[in-house]
């Protein structure tokens, strides 16, 4: 089994998306399979194919200088720096199980094994998250572009929660400090060395590769990029490329710079108000005339609590529903008259 | 409506098939096609997070993307079993993809091709109770021998 291995490097924001999906379309068309590797020169936005673009607070983008660029992979809105390492498998299809919760796992295994042989401590839990512990240490999504499977993620060696907290489109300051306080609870950086990752990520997709084709593993075509993690001498891993994928690329360039392709499509938003932290930790809002309610969650279980101009003994209640699960809140709020309206509902709308 | 349950799938065996691609096709009136997503197709996809489809009119051919779907992150790529017209979306389905997983055969369809040609007379397409059976039951078999689908 045959894998290419290519760093680009650091590279521009554009060039970190167009990159990769340059390469699924050449791996559809019979380039061997791949793992990619770099890091963005500048921070960026980067949504899901199916993300409303009412998810980012575009203007708070804008004032921040953060360009906003739509992927064609799953999973939602994420900010993204040079504090990371982005990689990036991609394989036909064919590779690939056809359960894709299933592909999905098996293509992170391997990442999660490259955390260990560098010392961290990761685990893939049941949602298919890397977390060590309860802590989400890896973003990553995924995707089928053209013939090709790709699994992308990311090393992140330093985690800016403000940035991250700024970018989400949010209903009002509860649930802005809420959903913040949140990434801090559950999103963290790890101490790790890129170079080590991508060295461990190298082997250890080498052998699950082989294993999935029943095959010994075979060549590994190897091209080192240049700093941060390369050498300062390397070759243009552009070189690397096949025609077919760099005309793509060119193309790339275009479509996800296309402001009609990032703003995408406008769907119908959930009611009420939501975003994911991480798999099973939520943060919900609701807002009438008289009162805001912010609630987190961690697997279905009320964690936080933000009551504003919510009546008396806002505490008495807070500490009730605390460590409650949903229906639980939803039976406490019903005897509950003084809180008004806003709870209940968003509650009622939760369930 | 013929069913068939094939390995615990209830399979609708009156309708034409790209089973590969996991997509059934129902001629309903004056050419027009429906297409949605089979049961095994559901199963092997995960549970749906979001659909998006392609606006009408859009003139297919054989393989063209006309959709996508996600489920836990993973965007799939839906592909035109056959040529035709695109003439209708399900706009239900996109606002509520849990609606395809619920009612596969009914209120989750997908699109609507306008066709002239009679889609069981395409080799490439499986229609016939006994080959529909047949065809369902390899691939679950087939499924289960890669550990796709649980014993």
């Amino acid at each position: 089994m045959e894998l290419r291995v290519i760093d680009f490097g650091r590279v521009s924001a554009l060039r970190s998306q167009t990159l990769w999906h340059a390469i699924a379309y050449g791996v559809s068309e019979g380039a061997p399979p791949t793992l990619s590797f770099m890091t963005p020169a500048t921070p960026y936005v980067s949504i899901g194919l199916h993300v409303n673009i009412d998810a980012v607070d575009v203007n708070a983008c804008k004032r921040a200088g953060l360009p906003v660029f739509r992927r064609m992979v799953g999973g939602g809105p994420v900010y993204l720096d040079d504090d990371q390492l982005f990689f990036q498998i991609t394989l036909p299809d064919s590779m690939a199980p056809a359960m894709r919760s299933r592909a999905v796992r098996v293509l992170l295994n391997p990442v999660v094994a490259a955390f260990q042989q560098i010392g961290i401590d990761a685990e893939l839990d049941d949602a298919n998250e890397i977390v060590v512990g309860d802590r989400k240490i890896c973003g990553h999504a995924a995707g089928q572009i053209g013939s090709a499977v790709v699994v992308v993620g990311n090393l992140i060696t330093g985690f800016n929660h403000d940035a991250a907290a700024s970018i989400a489109s949010t209903p009002n300051r509860a649930a802005a400090g809420m959903f913040r306080q949140m990434l801090e609870r559950y999103v963290t950086a790890v101490d790790a060395d890129p170079r080590a990752f991508m060295e461990a990520a190298v082997a250890t997709y080498t052998e699950a590769l082989s294993s999935l084709q029943g095959e010994q593993a075979g060549d590994v075509s190897y091209v080192r990029g240049r700093p941060p993690f390369g050498e300062p001498d390397a070759g243009d891993p552009l070189a690397s490329l096949t025609p077919y994928e760099l005309e793509k690329l060119e193309e790339l360039d275009r479509k996800l710079a296309d402001p009609t392709f990032i703003r995408g499509e406008s769907r119908r938003t959930r009611a009420p108000w939501r975003i994911k932290v991480k798999s099973g930790v939520w943060v919900y809002g609701h807002a009438n005339e008289s009162a805001t309610a912010v609630l987190g969650l961690v697997d279905d279980v009320i964690t936080e609590v933000t009551l504003v101009g919510a009546g008396r003994d806002t505490e008495k209640l807070i500490g009730e529903l605390v460590g409650s699960g949903l229906p639980h809140a939803a039976d406490r709020i019903a005897r509950e008259g003084h809180m008004g309206a806003t709870i209940a509902q968003l509650v009622e709308a939760m369930t | 409506m013929a069913t068939q349950n094939i390995d615990g799938f209830e399979i609708r065996t009156d309708l034409v098939y790209d089973v590969g691609a996991h997509l059934w096709m129902n001629v309903t009136q004056d050419g027009i096609i429906s297409v949605g997503v089979d049961p095994l197709g559901i199963e092997t996809f995960g549970t749906l997070a979001q659909i998006a489809l392609e606006a009408p009119p859009i003139n297919l051919e054989r393989g063209m993307h006309f959709g996508s779907m996600e489920a836990e992150k993973f965007v799939g790529t839906l592909v035109s079993p056959i040529a035709g017209l695109l003439t209708e979306r399900n706009e239900v389905v996109m606002a509520d993809p849990g609606i395809v997983e619920r009612d596969p055969y009914g209120d989750g369809w997908l699109i609507k091709i306008k066709m002239s040609t009679d889609p069981t007379t395409l080799p490439y397409l499986t229609s016939g109770a006994d080959a529909v059976i047949e065809a369902f039951e390899k691939r679950v078999a087939a499924y289960r021998l890669e550990g796709v689908l649980a014993e």
